[in-house]
């Protein structure tokens, strides 16, 4: 008798086993998804960070120069390019300083995250300014993806977790748009470093009655 | 009564691992969701921060420009200036000894210098123009700034929805950096005192708190109710110099036209080649021309006359991350919004 029972025991405990052992695994299989996806989603947060400082700061010699200026003013504009984060700082090695090494496949996004973005200029015609200020604004953009585990797929809605990242950076304008959306900064300055030549009779010279104070209006295709 | 006991003992062993197993992929994906919020607010603070001031340094880069271009005229006028004091005594060969001659070249010269004083007139009345900005208007245009970000949250040039935006300070700057980046009214060499600034030239200084509460990812079970998590992002921002120039115009070449910033320029018209002393051709008006000597007797430098140099030093500015500056941040002192 008491051989029957334990040789049943046996047997519960090997169908116990067969029903919680999937449910286990299916756990585990959560788990290393919670896992990737909480780095993840922190990575490309950290994409879209650096990706702002890049824009912000990353080629002050064309944005911000006398370089710049003459460029807008006489010649052709300098474009300083839109920084952008560099997408392998999500699937590996990266080629800014840190992290040297490429991150595990494990950590890695599947498939290939993208990152866009978009340099330029904004008009901010805020309540309380001291009046329309032009501004460099810089918007970035990461997305990545990782697997969904097949038998969580149907719980999470799809086979891939979607993760985004957007930053909104505002800036000092770089010269050239400086220079170009003030004409009468640009029309002065071009004046200046390239004089028309003589034509009709010079003004005459006289001291400055009053000095001016009135900010300098915009260009209307700055406007929008 | 050992068989008893024996069944279904995998079970509570199976639930207890389960369980944990559930705890751990929530505890997980809790500690992801915490640590990308909190980058997510650091973000939405320094973004605003960098932003906030990019006013002041605007109305400043304005200011370089109209300063470079006034300075060319300077030099000019100068040129000018000269040039009509040897046309007049007909020296400099313009005649080559024939004082008559040199009448047409005068009136020549007469005229450029009138037209460049009006241009010099132009550049200094908008330089008073673009010189009306204060250090109050730098902070109201700080913080209504700020304001239209979180107001344009979602939109391409807005904050982010997520988070709540308050300025917590805004002032001119003290200490801690660099002179030279530090100083906006004179080159000042690191280690010397800073020159005394007015107020409305010197840089501000911005800092901001972005705040979210975050529920968590998993409601309430049993009677446990994970808490909600405040993600708060604290940034700083100041004016500075990013870019610092010592440019001969006349001598360094534009990279876009492969000529000098600033080519000589003939006031002669082609009708003279006459040289001066030691070589100065007086009716040329040549912006580069680094001749500089060391002149060891005072320990400082001698410009020959045919080679004066016109070296222009500027600054460009723009806005940069600094540490935050107010200390503990005070209970109640920042709005924090609901994501």
């Amino acid at each position: 008798m008491r051989d029957l029972v334990s040789v049943r025991a046996r047997g519960q405990a090997l169908i116990e086993t067969a029903i919680a052992l999937p449910v286990f695994l299916i756990a585990m299989f959560g788990v290393i998804w919670a896992l990737q996806s909480g780095v993840l989603g922190e990575r490309v947060q950290m994409a879209a960070r650096y990706g702002g400082m890049v824009s912000a700061q990353g080629n002050p010699f064309q944005q911000y120069s006398l370089y710049g200026v003459y460029g807008a003013a006489i010649g052709t504009p300098v474009v300083a390019p839109c920084g952008l984060p560099p997408a392998q700082m999500l699937s590996g090695g990266s080629p800014l300083v840190a992290p040297a090494a490429p991150s595990p496949q494990f950590w890695q996004p599947s498939g290939s995250p993208a990152v866009s973005g978009k340099c330029g200029r904004t008009l901010s015609t805020a309540a309380g300014l001291s009046g329309p200020k032009l501004l460099g604004h810089a918007q970035l953009t990461v997305d990545a993806t990782n697997d969904v585990p097949l038998s969580l797929q149907a719980a999470f809605g799809g086979a891939l977790t979607p993760w985004n990242a957007t930053v909104n950076q505002l800036e000092s304008p770089d010269m050239g748009t400086l220079v170009a959306c003030y004409p009468e900064l640009k029309a002065a300055f071009a004046a200046s470093v390239t004089p028309p030549a003589a034509n009709g009779n010079a003004p005459a010279v006289s001291a400055i009655a009053q000095p001016q104070t009135a900010p300098l209006a915009l260009d209307g295709s700055c406007s929008a | 009564m050992l068989g008893l006991r024996a069944r279904g003992q995998t079970l509570p062993i199976w639930a207890m691992g389960l369980g944990a197993a559930l705890v751990l992929a929530f505890s997980a994906l809790q500690y992801g969701e915490v640590l990308r919020w909190q980058i997510r607010a650091q973000n939405a603070a320094d973004a605003a921060a960098a932003g906030a001031l990019s006013v002041q340094t605007s109305a400043w880069n304005q200011q370089m420009a109209v300063m470079y271009a006034a300075s060319v005229e300077e030099w000019r006028i100068r040129n000018l200036l000269e040039a009509m004091v040897v046309a007049s005594a007909g020296d400099s060969g313009c005649a080559r000894g024939n004082s008559t001659n040199c009448q047409p070249l005068y009136n020549s010269l007469k005229d450029q210098y009138a037209r460049a004083v009006a241009r010099y007139t132009t550049d200094v009345q908008l330089m008073s123009r673009v010189s009306q900005y204060t250090l109050p208007q730098a902070q109201a245009d700080a913080k209504a700034i700020v304001a239209d970000f979180q107001r344009n949250c979602g939109k391409a040039n807005g904050g982010d929805c997520g988070v709540s935006y308050t300025v917590t300070d805004v002032r001119k700057r003290v200490g801690d950096l660099n002179d030279v980046q530090q100083d906006g009214g004179a080159w000042v060499v690191n280690g010397i005192a800073p020159a005394r600034v007015k107020d409305d030239y010197t840089p501000a200084q911005i800092e901001i708190v972005t705040c979210a509460k975050v529920p968590p990812l998993v409601p309430g079970f049993l009677n446990f109710t994970p808490p909600t998590f405040t993600a708060v992002g604290r940034a700083a921002a100041t004016s500075a110099m990013v870019t610092e120039e010592w440019i001969q115009p006349g001598v360094i070449v534009n990279p876009q036209t492969g000529k000098p910033f600033q080519p000589p320029e003939d006031f002669s018209g082609g009708t003279t080649t006459a040289t001066g002393p030691n070589g100065h051709n007086w009716f040329v008006n040549d912006f580069g021309g680094n001749a500089a000597k060391a002149f060891p007797l005072s320990n400082a430098y001698s410009e020959r006359i045919n080679g004066p140099e016109f070296s222009a030093v500027t600054g460009w500015w723009s806005t940069i991350p600094i540490k935050p500056y107010s200390g503990a941040l005070a209970p109640g002192s920042y709005s924090c919004a609901t994501s």
